[in-house]
């Protein structure tokens, strides 16, 4: 019985063999162009990090931070509002993501009120966290080039899309250092389109979400976890002036709490907020690529000037 | 309720693991040590989601078991029904508190703030285990037949354990009969390359029909489902045959890869679909959709109830009570409690049809019968699909208002939409050719290379065509 057990074993091992090299070889050459907007934050590790939602994925350049003296080798791994706000899963990922032996790199984290809110889904049991499930508490391997698993486990898309071409975007880059450039029109009332209905969802957002104690728990549980590993510094980037209206109007005391929060766990704390009025964006939310070349050559030069 | 959590599901890399480990496992051991074995790989199974679902197994396995063996050393009938009635207490207690005990409350409240009084019950905050519809079902099937005397008690309790656990069809079905079962658990046999790659073969077909199929169709029918009024007619008309396929695909694939599981393993389960959208008229639908649990009500609740007997309005009667108790085993709504009472109606009127005319087929016809059953079944999902009645009236009526056809079709992109249309076109060609040569199997007929090179096509469009998602079976929720 068992000589008939390894035969058929061994046919079913040569099927499945010629499929996982036919996936492989397919997926390799397919994941050497724009794969979505995360995969290229996967593929190797880094030592210092650009950490928080969408707003500095896009808004905070590496290469303009380098131009103004800060160190090279940082990886923007900022996610969005609902995949990295801090609580656990991103805190586990980024200590997949950090180079161990490291002692002095630069953290630079984000924090807009949602990143640290609760919405009217999730309880103060972390088990019920809108992060659960989705790519960060998804992924096992953060650093593998290319990334199968991200592929296979959490591409959105059909994987004959990527195979084919379709994922391919003129108006969308991932850069190496993880630099989302989205390139959109601004043309006025394109942009003055993109802001109302961009406002009004969050005016929608801000209504079913609320401040939580336990998420800033888990940010200065990761602010204690980085300080092992380098200089952490807190920033809250500019935006447009109605949505920083808006998030005053959710948390006013939003900037207070956090200066203290980076006070009490030896941080530091930017607070570029008040910068909004006059921050060009997107849609009323994002800053647009030359206002996130401009920020990011201002963190450059402040955290070169406050060492 | 599923989301937030890994489990080993079928449609999972973690599924990809486990099985071919313990198939392995399996066939290597000797004959004593399979059952315990088994027993072990569906504790892991059914516990990888929430380990204390475990608790409320081995309550049902405990009490169930007890209670046969009791019941065999008593003669006297009356006996024998007080036992019957611990287990029907246990297992039905089970699903009152974890599935109608908050819908009877919120139906309470209703009523007393109607009526100007308070109710001070309070709701409970607990998940319904996955699948204790089914397994509560497939316990008290085993008590019946101990209890009528037409199977012998089971005193072997890894046995018995294995029974309500076997873990291809524990959490969706088939609900098994324990004459069916229970000798196949005492007899294992031996590895057989025939059984096997049959068993895998229905796997595969199991896995493109939830995968490929239904998962693709839920992104259309979610867009029109989850937005209940937003859209005009011809949407929601297109929104109602995708999750007519939807779910015949998403359920069928599941009794599919539960059967073509087990029987890798040595055991034959009972097939839990024949083509449903061929019947001609209703009452055929529910010989051919979830057989397993059809038989089940006709067996220990039509029959009991009278059955055919008496005059044809107490069978009415008795049809109307299994199919909105059925509607209610689904889900603890009225929505389902109504999609229960309409497929009643719906079986009456085929019933009543077919005892004046034994002789047509159907009242108008063969394939005007199918598409006109097929059309009832789909147009009854909606109050399955839908969340709340208020919910269902706003899809009936947006189906008044018709305005021109969208393309590609709602939640899909172009690609997607053709790639959904192919392999539509597909289940159909191969449902209707089974339909035709129902027990034959072709694939055993082509020459090796032509199985080699469908296995390999099948497997890459496995990789490549799946669209992310990892839904749960729509089931698994009952």
């Amino acid at each position: 019985m068992n000589c008939s057990v390894f035969h058929f074993l061994l046919k079913l091992l040569l099927l499945c063999g010629v499929l996982a090299a036919i996936t492989l070889v397919v997926l390799k050459r397919s994941s050497q162009e724009f794969v979505d907007l995360f995969y290229g934050k996967f593929l190797r590790p880094a030592p210092s990090l650009i950490l928080g939602s969408s707003r500095a994925a896009q808004g905070i350049d590496p290469s303009s931070m380098m131009e103004a003296g800060e160190n090279n080798s940082t990886l923007n791994f900022a996610f969005t509002n609902a995949n990295s706000p801090y609580g656990p899963v991103y805190l586990e990922a980024i200590r997949h993501k950090l180079s161990a032996a490291n002692k002095d790199a630069v953290f630079i984290l984000e924090v807009n009120p949602l990143l640290l809110s609760l919405n009217e889904k999730e309880k103060n049991d972390t088990d019920t966290w809108r992060e659960n499930d989705l790519t960060l508490d998804r992924q096992i391997t953060f650093n593998e080039e290319p990334n199968y698993e991200y592929l296979l486990r959490n591409y959105r898309q059909p994987l004959y899309k990527l195979a084919l071409g379709y994922a391919s975007s003129d108006f969308q880059t991932l850069h190496s250092n993880g630099w989302l450039e989205q390139r959109v029109s601004m043309e006025s009332k394109e942009v003055a389109k993109r802001k109302e209905r961009m406002l009004a969802s969050y005016r929608d957002v801000f209504k079913k979400h609320r401040p939580s104690p336990q998420r800033m728990e888990w940010l200065a549980k990761t602010v204690g976890f980085l300080k092992q590993h380098g200089r952490v510094v807190l920033v809250r980037i500019p935006t447009s002036g109605e949505m920083a209206d808006l998030e005053y109007a959710y948390w006013e005391d939003f900037s207070q709490d956090l200066q203290a929060l980076s006070q009490k766990h030896d941080a530091e704390y930017f607070d570029l907020i008040s910068q909004s009025d006059t921050a060009e964006t997107i849609d009323g939310h994002h800053l647009s690529i030359s206002a996130a070349k401009a920020l990011s050559k201002r963190l450059g030069a402040l955290l070169k000037s406050n060492p | 309720m599923l989301a937030g959590y890994y489990h080993v599901l079928f449609n999972s890399y973690e599924f990809l693991i486990f099985f071919p480990l313990v198939a392995l496992l399996f066939w290597l051991l000797p004959q004593w040590a399979k059952t315990p074995w088994l027993l072990v790989a569906s504790c892991v199974f059914y516990g990888w989601l929430i380990p204390v679902y475990l608790t409320i197994m081995a309550v049902i396995i405990v009490v169930d078991y007890c209670v046969g063996l009791q019941m065999v050393k008593m003669e006297s009938p009356r006996a024998r029904r007080w036992f019957l009635g611990i287990s029907l207490a246990s297992n039905v207690g089970l699903l009152a508190v974890f599935k109608y005990y908050n819908f009877a409350n919120g139906n309470l409240t209703a009523l007393a703030d109607w009526m100007g009084w308070q109710n001070r019950l309070p709701f409970l905050e607990m998940a319904l285990p996955i699948g204790l519809s089914f397994h509560t079902f497939q316990a008290m099937s085993y008590i019946f037949e101990v209890y009528k005397k037409r199977c012998p008690v089971e005193r072997n309790f890894l046995r018995y354990a294995l029974y309500v656990m076997f873990f291809p069809q524990m959490v969706a079905g088939p609900i098994e009969r324990p004459q069916n079962v229970l000798p196949q658990l005492r007899h294992w046999l031996p590895f057989d390359q025939g059984r096997v790659v049959s068993g895998l073969r229905r796997i595969m077909w199991g896995l493109v029909k939830k995968v490929l199929i239904a998962d693709r169709l839920a992104l259309c029918a979610d867009t029109i489902f989850n937005h209940p009024g937003e859209q005009h007619g011809l949407v929601v008309l297109i929104g109602v045959y995708a999750f007519a396929l939807q779910i015949y695909c998403d359920f069928s694939g599941y009794s599919d890869i539960a059967v073509g599981t087990a029987r890798v393993l040595g055991v034959r389960l009972m097939e839990n679909f024949r083509r449903p959208y061929f019947a001609v008229d209703l009452r055929e639908f529910w010989q051919r959709w979830h057989i397993s649990l059809s038989t089940w009500f006709r067996d220990y609740l039509y029959i009991p109830l009278g059955g055919n007997r008496g005059g044809a309005w107490k069978v009415y009667r008795n049809l109307l009570i299994v199919f909105v108790i059925s509607g209610l085993w689904h889900g603890a709504a009225w929505t389902f409690i109504i999609w229960g009472a309409l497929h009643g109606l719906g079986v009456i009127f085929s019933t009543a049809w077919r005892k004046r005319f034994p002789a047509a087929v159907s009242f108008i016809g063969r394939w005007p019968g199918i598409l006109l059953t097929f059309h009832f079944v789909a147009v009854t999902w909606i109050f399955f699909r839908t969340q709340t009645l208020a919910d269902a009236g706003r899809i009936f009526a947006s189906l008044g208002q018709w305005k021109s056809m969208p393309w590609p079709l709602p939640g899909l992109d172009l690609p997607e939409t053709l790639v959904a249309i192919a392999l539509t076109l597909i289940l159909l060609f191969g449902d209707a050719l089974a339909e035709r040569r129902p027990d034959s199997d072709l694939m055993t007929k082509w020459p090796s290379g032509v199985r080699w090179a469908v296995y390999l096509l099948t497997g890459l469009a496995m990789i490549f065509l799946s669209p992310y998602s990892g839904k749960a079976f729509i089931y698994f929720q009952f």
